[in-house]
């Protein structure tokens, strides 16, 4: 229990914190945290040991999350980076400073599997190995993954770039 | 096409975009609560895994018993049977050779050759 105690104050921060984006609803977060550190102590005589215990246990949260969303959210982004064409691109290159609401709701536009990939990579800094580890795919298809993950993502910040200026409004 | 094939958000874009998320730590009753729910599951797992068990032992002994009775009875039987059999022929045996001392009448007989 210790441990697992010990494990919990390392890692609980960055999986509450997908879980939480990725459910986008506190309660869900909180106990989709709490499934995940259960079934990690239920499961522990089967690690391994291939990998980081970090690594492991993200893997778990990807899972179970991935899972909940399937199983339960029925709305969920659903933006495809093949869609871009060429004019999309056109506009304007500026930086543009956005706080945790307009960010959220890019990434709320994003399909799961690539959102996750974001937060995974941008957020906690994991590395292809790391990622293709947690989410049980070959590194080649991490690198494609958030590639297409980042395409969707520029896409989504040029609609709602389009959304601001068609309201007139004015991004921070 | 240069143009349109070049990435606009590169990884240094992505980062700074979501270095804007708030990062907060999951509510300080959560560990309380993960920890309430392991201690409430362990001893309903153990006293799972006792019956189990013992519902397994108490099986494997009486299955022992059964078998080892089995094969005494069986072990029994066939002393018994074997034991009727050799009785039956030494009876034929003794009667046919009209001896009190059948063991000693048989050789005899094999002695003085009368039947052969």
């Amino acid at each position: 229990m210790q441990a697992l105690h010990s494990i919990y104050e390392i890692t609980s921060k960055f999986v509450y914190n997908v879980i939480l984006r990725m459910v986008k609803d506190r309660r869900d977060a909180e106990d989709l945290t709490h499934e995940v550190y259960l079934k990690i102590y239920e499961k522990r005589k089967k690690f391994r040991g291939d990998a980081e215990i970090t690594t492991w246990i993200y893997r778990i949260a990807v899972n179970m999350t991935l899972n909940f969303i399937k199983r339960n959210m029925k709305f969920v982004g659903d933006i495809d980076p093949d869609t871009i064409k060429s004019e999309d691109r056109s506009y304007e290159r500026t930086e543009h400073n956005l706080d945790n609401s307009d960010v959220m709701m890019l990434l709320d536009k994003l399909k799961p599997e690539h959102k996750i990939m974001l937060l995974m990579r941008f957020m906690k800094e994991l590395s292809y190995e790391e990622i293709a580890h947690c989410l049980h795919i070959g590194t080649g298809t991490v690198k494609s993954r958030l590639n297409r993950a980042k395409k969707a993502l520029e896409i989504a910040y040029h609609e709602h770039y389009s959304t601001m200026i068609l309201k007139g409004g004015a991004l921070k | 096409m240069m143009e349109n094939n070049k990435e606009l958000f590169d990884d240094k874009k992505v980062k700074k975009l979501l270095s804007s998320l708030e990062q907060e730590g999951p509510p300080s009753y959560l560990w309380d609560r993960i920890e309430a729910s392991i201690q409430a599951e362990e001893p309903v797992k153990n006293r799972i895994l006792t019956v189990l068990f013992s519902t397994f032992f108490v099986k494997a002994a009486v299955s022992l018993s059964v078998l080892v009775l089995a094969i005494g009875l069986f072990a029994y039987h066939d002393y018994h049977t074997k034991q009727t059999a050799n009785d039956y022929i030494y009876q034929m045996l003794f009667e046919y050779n009209g001896q009190s001392d059948w063991e000693e009448s048989f050789y005899q007989t094999i002695d003085d050759g009368e039947h052969f």
